[in-house]
């Protein structure tokens, strides 16, 4: 397994998606910037005040940024499950001597590290910015981190790996890289949307998605290699 | 001689469509073997199950003595395959593409020497995306050969290929039979194959007419093999 996750390291390129990275690191942070700001364009309109909670505005930002990697996830698992296991690239991949699930699992695991990792960086890093930024121009005053913010990011990270993997399932099914990516979009934006609205209860929220996710990504995750074990190359 | 293919009874079947009916060969070690046949008649179909890419509706593949559907893992180690167009990871280079196809096949060989074989060793630091058909193909041989197999499966191995390159594939096949390797390769081209091959069969409406010693046809039929051969792939 450990030298098949280093083949698969060594025969994919990862500058893309490190770019990609860095451009929704980017996109958070101007959103993130933008969202603080809103009180201070109108500071007569009380509506805006949200916008000046510490637990709103880290929540937006981290659901922008759980989207954004949902996305790159469901991406990275086209260019790395979806179009190796398509003719004409599975017959390469099948003429190797290894299990067919051993292969895949491996592909699934770096895709898993890399946007896992990468959201938690991206995440913790953006906000640190945001905050360093606004303060600086005397946009807000509060504290943006604070302890909850590592395990808020750090299951926003697991919820947009676990949407990558069921639109994996789907696209895989239908052969379509466009199907993964818009299932994807699909499955985050009511999730996304649910957690801004009640991110009072943020834990409560989040507890029965994730464990309908793993549910859902364990049957799938079965018969994706299933499926895979008795493909053929036609 | 010890058998390296014995298949029995071979069927293929996609949607109530028979590709393949009953097909019963055996190929012997070291020998090089050609199937011959029109297009869209199964000569590919019926590599890709020697090689456990396809699964048989019906029948046995032994390859080294051993069942196909049971040993798969151990098998596959070695066989050089090239079906259909050769596929690549397009961003590394010739010399990456066959480092990494070694480490796949858990062995290690001089790679340089391997792309000298087939004429590519100018060309091992150009990324494949840059490569023609030709050398695509080339590079396909040379990976093919790369892990040394004993068994090795081309299909239609010369395909875009300039005259040069031709002769030096031809002289490859001349290396490898000296090592005893069995070559099983598919073709259309009935010229290439009276050159290359040492036994022929033919795919026609789904069965297999074994021919067999192309030297001994060549001295049945002389310059009427080629009208035999055409009126066989027609049947």
């Amino acid at each position: 397994m450990i030298k098949l996750i280093k083949l698969e390291l060594k025969k994919n390129n990862f500058r893309p998606y490190i770019y990609a990275v860095l451009g929704i690191f980017l996109f958070t942070l101007s959103i993130g910037v933008l969202f603080a700001s809103i009180p201070k364009i109108d500071p007569n309109d009380s509506s805006s005040n949200v916008f000046s909670e510490q637990k709103f505005l880290v929540t937006m930002i981290s659901v922008i940024s759980m989207s954004s990697f949902a996305v790159l996830c469901a991406v990275m698992h086209t260019k790395f499950i979806v179009n190796e296991y398509t003719n004409p690239y599975s017959i390469l991949i099948f003429s190797y001597p290894y299990k067919r699930s051993t292969i895949l699992l491996s592909k699934y695991f770096i895709i898993f590290v890399f946007t896992f990792s990468m959201m938690i960086i991206s995440n913790i890093a953006s906000i640190f910015f945001i905050e360093f930024i606004c303060k600086l121009s005397n946009i807000i005053s509060i504290s943006l981190i604070n302890i909850n913010i590592l395990p808020v990011t750090v299951i926003f990270s697991f919820i947009a790996n676990l949407i990558g993997l069921i639109s994996l399932r789907i696209g895989f099914w239908k052969k379509s890289v466009i199907t993964t990516i818009i299932t994807s979009v699909i499955l985050i934006s009511p999730i996304g949307n649910s957690v801004v609205l009640l991110s009072d209860n943020l834990f409560i929220i989040l507890l029965p998605i994730i464990i309908l996710l793993i549910v859902l990504n364990i049957i799938l995750c079965f018969g994706l290699i299933k499926k895979v074990n008795t493909m053929e190359c036609i | 001689m010890e058998n390296i293919i014995s298949v029995k009874n071979l069927t293929k079947e996609y949607d109530s469509n028979f590709i393949l009916k009953n097909i019963t060969f055996e190929v012997k070690k070291g020998e090089i073997f050609a199937l011959l046949g029109r297009n869209g008649v199964g000569k590919t179909t019926l590599l890709k199950l020697l090689c456990g890419l396809l699964e048989p509706t019906e029948g046995e593949v032994f390859i080294f003595e051993k069942n196909l559907g049971l040993n798969k893992k151990n098998i596959l180690k070695s066989i050089g395959i090239m079906i259909d167009k050769p596929i690549f990871y397009e961003h590394l280079t010739a010399y990456e593409n066959i480092a990494i196809h070694l480490e796949y096949m858990q062995t290690d060989a001089n790679i340089k020497e391997i792309l000298n074989l087939v004429g590519l060793n100018a060309y091992d630091k150009k990324p494949v995306s840059k490569f023609s058909f030709g050398m695509r193909q080339k590079l396909g041989i040379a990976r093919a050969i790369s892990h040394n197999p004993k068994l090795l499966l081309l299909d239609e191995p010369m395909n875009g290929l300039d005259p040069v390159a031709i002769r030096t594939v031809r002289a490859l096949f001349v290396n490898l039979k000296e090592k005893e390797t069995t070559v099983i390769l598919s073709s259309h081209i009935l010229s290439e194959i009276l050159q290359t091959a040492e036994s022929i069969a033919v795919l026609s409406n789904g069965k297999m007419d074994k021919l067999g010693c192309v030297e001994k046809l060549q001295e049945m039929y002389n310059d009427k093999l080629e009208d035999f051969l055409i009126e066989r792939m027609e049947k």
